[in-house]
């Protein structure tokens, strides 16, 4: 049964760009312009063409090994241990994304629709649905979030649009922000936005047509900057980026900003009900993906009732923090790094390494 | 409820009636206990259940799910007549081009051909 369970191109693009856009929701956006200052959009433009040039590299290197994910390279270069080790990290990674960004837009829902429920209720309101949808497997996953993704896409241009008229272009000014090495230079560091190269690592097994795998990392990646650019420059333009750092979530602070007429009241009850369907979206295919990995590692014969314990696990660790500021230095701090060293640079010498030993052995 | 009850009369059968019936008291109880987080929860799992789906070996949202091409006379945006080329996937004909790229030859003709 599991070899039914490929998906074909437009919902391996969607998959990929529905991760990227739940980031520019959970406040990413803020994380650059709180480093680059005025200049957070020249900064986007930069990582993107990093983003791009990476993600060509990464499809060179996956030639060798065309039906072939991370874990599988790992194993092929370092044996059962590497695998394992490998497994390992990103099943803690995905698990600790899931979890901060579950709990991150859980406290911010609290804030704004349900004050007087406890949290503990908001993240299991999330999680249920997870559980029951893994069951049937990633591809109803990856076909409901086929569906989403054009509206959750749709009302983000909706959102950037509605709002341009109170855009002031003088805030993009001065124009390096903080400097000119922040922009360019340490600013490089904000390659962790595009930290769906993480899941693009473990898609080829999961394509219908694997020879799809570069037009799929390369359209997503493209669609994701050009949101990330659009995002930058709207908060950018609207908020003076000194007064508004610390703000929570800033893409819904745009929407209270959207008027259409006196007969639309609260418009932005229909972007959280659109984001909170991305969030379930977003969190099905994280738990897809680590019930792979798992299925990789630990021959099992029903992993899809492991489905019980990774949620388990996550909701755990949406609980381990105390409150919003503790979630705003792990993000800013913690997960930059991680996504960094992990999808950035740990990945990259494993495929490396691999297609020289293939290299090696092919001669 | 106003809304749903006009809805349904958007179902071209009687009997498909019967399972939004009793799916919109499970709405009624998901909106009770958190609001539009509740609603969201139930399109979200009763979609992936369709989508699981299979109507004698067909997708229950062919041909809307899963998508295959954009180009045929079964998608979101139909082409006009003279541009569809491609029969629908789920339909596993034997010939899947139902006609040439260029459809109306006599438009593109010059002279007495």
């Amino acid at each position: 049964m599991d070899s039914l369970q490929k998906i074909g191109k437009f919902e391996a693009i969607a998959l990929i760009i529905m991760i990227t856009i739940n980031q520019i929701i959970f406040n990413l956006p803020n994380t650059i312009i709180m480093n680059t200052g005025s200049s957070a959009w020249l900064n986007v433009i930069v990582i993107s063409i990093v983003a791009i040039l990476f993600c060509l590299l990464i499809c060179k290197l996956f030639k060798s090994f065309p039906t072939q994910d991370i874990v599988d390279i790992s194993e092929y270069l370092g044996g059962k241990t590497l695998k394992t080790i490998v497994g390992i990290l990103y099943i803690l990674f995905f698990i600790f994304v899931a979890g901060i960004f579950l709990r991150y837009l859980s406290s911010s829902l609290k804030l704004i629709y349900f004050e007087k429920s406890p949290i503990v209720f908001l993240l299991l309101l999330f999680l249920i649905p997870v559980v029951l949808t893994i069951k049937l497997g990633i591809k109803p996953v990856a076909q409901v979030n086929l569906v989403f993704t054009p509206i959750v896409l749709f009302s983000m241009l909706i959102i950037l649009f509605a709002t341009a008229k109170d855009f002031v272009p003088e805030r993009i000014f001065p124009i390096l922000g903080f400097g000119a090495d922040k922009t360019f230079l340490i600013g490089l560091n904000n390659i962790f936005t595009f930290s769906s190269f993480a899941y693009l690592y473990f898609l080829i097994p999961v394509l219908k047509e694997p020879k799809d795998f570069k037009f799929i990392a390369v359209t997503s990646i493209i669609i994701s900057a050009i949101y990330l650019f659009l995002s930058v420059v709207c908060l950018l333009m609207i908020f003076p980026f000194i007064a508004f750092s610390d703000e929570m979530l800033s893409v819904y602070l745009l929407t209270r900003l959207i008027e259409f007429g006196k007969f639309f009241q609260r418009v932005d009850a229909i972007f959280i009900f659109v984001w909170i369907l991305s969030t379930f979206s977003f969190l099905s295919i994280t738990t897809g993906f680590i019930n792979r990995i798992l299925k990789k590692l630990i021959k099992i014969k029903n992993h899809k009732e492991m489905s019980y314990s990774i949620c388990a696990i996550i909701f755990s660790v949406a609980l381990i923090f105390k409150n919003i500021s503790d979630m705003k230095y792990i993000q800013n701090t913690l997960l930059k790094y991680i996504v960094i060293l992990l999808v950035f640079v740990i990945s990259l010498i494993i495929l490396i390494l691999a297609n020289l030993k293939h290299k090696k052995e092919k001669v | 409820m106003a809304i749903t009850a006009i809805c349904s009369f958007a179902i071209p059968d009687f009997s498909l009636g019967f399972t939004l019936r009793i799916l919109r008291f499970l709405y009624i109880v998901l909106g009770y206990i958190a609001g539009f987080l509740g609603i969201a929860i139930g399109i979200f799992v009763q979609l992936a259940i369709l989508a699981n789906s299979k109507s004698f070996g067909v997708s229950y949202l062919a041909p809307y799910l899963p998508v295959t091409n954009l180009n045929t006379d079964a998608s979101y945006f139909v082409p006009p007549m003279w541009n569809r080329e491609k029969r629908a996937d789920f339909l596993n004909t034997k010939k899947p081009k139902s006609q040439e790229k260029i459809s109306m030859r006599w438009k593109f003709w010059k002279g007495n051909r």
